[in-house]
């Protein structure tokens, strides 16, 4: 029946349990993840770091026991997420397995899930998420990569791209056509894939940060096991709707305590005059909105109320915060942004370049706007 | 439990306020019980009675009414008129003291017969109590974009003013009248933005032009989608604004609230078009009275400027809204 798990800490008591951790764990961790300079380093690192969160047990709170985790209410993930980002141990792609694990732990069957879950939580693995085609982005459902069964084996061709991390993912979560065309939306699968398949071929791709953050992945008559199937055959979509819903729950709250640090940093390196306090006051408020709804949506997640289509304003809110705070140092900061070549420097580049496609990853901007006004205002269909 | 928790209760402040129509509601909301409920939960009181106003674009003198419960729990005793700056700032005096006498500038809302405000000498604040009646006192009736809120302008010069709090008691109460100030017109703000928000959607599904109504081009559909996120975001900053009050949280959702009324009258009057831009369209008085409570207390780019400053000197970035 039930492990004999202890029952879980309060929000409070876990916030204290995390932030003692990090102030043991933390400086070693530091000094790992300051000699990462490459992306592979950087993946290294984040294994590692999960490793040592799943063997203390601070990640395993907040996940099922099917996944090898603790149980007890998702906001303790929230609070792992904030803290992890407020220390500066967690790079943004740490974050992910908030965004795949969930939906598919819930969709999956219980072998799959219990095969493969915890080694993902635990680092052993990376992920991939393989949706978007070349000729479907915001129209998701037009995708044309198709699975056709053969025996016990589905056999896959067709192609992906922006794919994160693909080069270093051990798995793919991978959105197929099943059905016929014309059924769009309704004759879609998704399957739990192992990126060193025959068949597939991973071509990063240099992103405007200089870095390869996306590649496009092919797949040539790639065999699968017909138990990778993650749901059933064409029904794909609700999940799908999950995934892209989590990009906005539990990861956001980690993300908000990272534009907040990133903030205090930002105070503390422009000058201290009018024009700043009118940016900075500009950027606190956004932030602040933007947290007091993510607070509200992790307590609606954490209560089984969450609703994707109202996620679409906690969206906007996080793309219009994080574009003002990072116009903001390229503002302020003009000539470190644009010409330094220190770390900091870089490192701000980086942020400021990679702000310009906060309204395009995730759900365009306009795709917010279009599901904000046709299911929250109840405007009737556009085309598009 | 509070009483406002009974939704009765709620459904009794907005019928109140219904049944005044256009008219003051004060004497209406103190019948109902108004003064008993913000002592009951002060909180819920204002969030209440304020958003509801600001729903129905109605107006009454519940501010004069929160004012008092706010100072008869710092200063009982002490009965008189607040008068409101139109500036940023935490803790700010509204004007300077010196041999007896204060000097200072503000607004009320009705003409004031006795005025408490907070003024400093120095490094020291004191709260002061000035008779209107004294020829220092200048009271001028302002008209201004909205008639109806009744604004009066007081000018203060080298009156004789009577010290009823000095240090840490006069700033205690003085940043706690602000605070409870700019929440009630926050709430009354983003109350107010959603009533244009039903305005502007309404008109996009029944306006048809070009064969098919407004609602169905997107670029209607977004300053609608925007007007919405705007105002989602301030309320929920109302929402988590916990007691007792901070001034910088207080600060951080009036900003917001009056950024949230900015963004609905500019998208709200673009896509009523032309019929919003007319004394016969409910839509007038909302743009209004926004415009006016933006400004008392501190509009949201005072607010944004004052928040800016704060962060700035003290080199932190204050985090409201905990989990847990």
């Amino acid at each position: 029946m039930s492990q004999s798990s202890p029952p879980p800490p309060t929000v409070a008591e876990f916030g204290t349990s995390v932030d003692q951790w990090i102030a043991e764990n933390g400086p070693g961790l530091h000094d790992t993840f300051a000699r990462a300079t490459t992306l592979a380093d950087e993946i290294a690192y984040v294994r590692e770091l999960f490793r040592q969160l799943w063997d203390a047990g601070q990640s395993r709170w907040g996940w099922p026991t099917v996944v090898g985790g603790y149980g007890g209410s998702v906001l303790l993930r929230a609070v792992l997420a904030e803290r992890l980002a407020l220390s500066e141990l967690a790079p943004t792609m740490a974050t992910m397995p908030e965004v795949l694990a969930a939906p598919i732990a819930a969709a999956a069957d219980e072998e799959l899930v219990a095969t493969y879950l915890p080694r993902y939580l635990r680092g052993q693995d990376w992920w991939c998420q393989g949706f978007s085609e070349p000729g479907a982005g915001s129209d998701l459902a037009a995708l044309t990569t198709r699975a056709v069964r053969d025996g016990a084996e589905y056999v896959i061709n067709g192609q992906k791209i922006w794919t994160t991390l693909a080069q270093f993912a051990e798995r793919c979560v991978l959105l197929v056509r099943t059905g016929p065309s014309e059924a769009a939306h309704r004759s879609l699968s998704l399957f739990l894939v192992d990126m060193d398949s025959p068949g597939i071929t991973v071509r990063p791709i240099e992103a405007t940060t200089g870095e390869l953050e996306f590649s496009e992945v092919f797949f040539s008559d790639v065999r699968v096991p017909a138990n990778r199937l993650v749901g059933a055959e064409n029904k794909a979509w609700p999940i799908v709707m999950n995934v892209l819903a989590c990009e906005r729950a539990t990861v956001f709250w980690g993300r908000v305590a990272w534009m907040q640090h990133r903030l205090t940093a930002l105070v503390n390196m422009v000058p201290q005059d009018v024009l700043s306090a009118k940016a900075i006051g500009e950027c606190y408020q956004l932030i602040m909105s933007l947290r007091a709804r993510s607070r509200a949506t992790q307590y609606a997640v954490a209560s089984g109320t969450f609703d994707a289509a109202a996620s679409s304003i906690d969206k906007v809110l996080m793309a219009t915060a994080e574009q003002t705070l990072f116009d903001t140092a390229a503002e302020l900061l003009g000539e470190a942004v644009t010409f330094g070549d220190e770390p900091t420097d870089r490192r701000l580049r980086r942020d400021v370049l990679f702000s310009r496609v906060a309204t395009v990853y995730g759900g365009t901007a306009e795709i917010q706007r279009n599901i904000i006004s046709q299911r929250l205002l109840g405007m009737p269909r556009t085309a598009g | 439990m509070s009483i406002l928790d009974d939704d009765a209760v709620v459904d009794g402040i907005r019928q109140v306020l219904q049944s005044a129509g256009g008219t003051d509601a004060t004497a209406l909301l103190r019948e109902f019980g108004f003064v008993d409920l913000l002592h009951e939960d002060r909180g819920a009181a204002t969030e209440h009675v304020f958003y509801e106003q600001g729903r129905l674009g109605t107006h009454s003198h519940a501010y004069t009414d929160l004012q008092d419960a706010v100072l008869g729990s710092h200063l009982p005793g002490v009965e008189a008129t607040v008068p409101m700056s139109l500036r940023g700032g935490i803790g700010t005096p509204l004007g300077r003291f010196g041999n007896g006498t204060a000097t200072g500038v503000g607004y009320t809302f009705g003409r004031p017969v006795q005025l408490v405000f907070m003024v400093s000498e120095g490094a020291l604040n004191f709260a002061v109590s000035v008779a209107c009646t004294d020829p220092g006192v200048t009271l001028e009736q302002v008209h201004g974009v909205d008639p109806i809120l009744d604004l009066w302008k007081v000018t203060v010069t080298r009156a004789p003013a009577e010290i009823v709090a000095a240090a840490d008691a006069a700033l205690a109460w003085w940043l706690d009248a602000v605070a409870w100030g700019r929440l009630a017109f926050a709430w009354e703000l983003v109350g107010s933005a959603r009533t244009m928000l039903d305005q502007a959607v309404d008109h996009a599904r029944n306006r048809v032009q070009f064969g098919q109504p407004i609602g169905t081009f997107q670029a209607v559909q977004h300053r609608l989608a925007d007007t919405l996120v705007a105002i989602e975001g301030a309320h929920a900053v109302l929402n988590s604004v916990e007691q007792p009050l901070d001034p910088i949280a207080t600060a951080t959702a009036k900003s917001l609230a009056g950024r949230a009324f900015e963004v609905a009258a500019k998208n709200c009057l673009q896509v009523l078009g032309g019929i919003g831009f007319t004394t016969e369209h409910p839509f007038d008085k909302h743009l209004r009275r926004g415009s006016g409570l933006n400004k008392l207390l501190g509009s949201r780019s005072d607010l944004v400027l004052c928040l800016g400053r704060n962060i700035l000197e003290f080199g932190s970035v204050p985090a409201l809204s905990r989990l847990g």
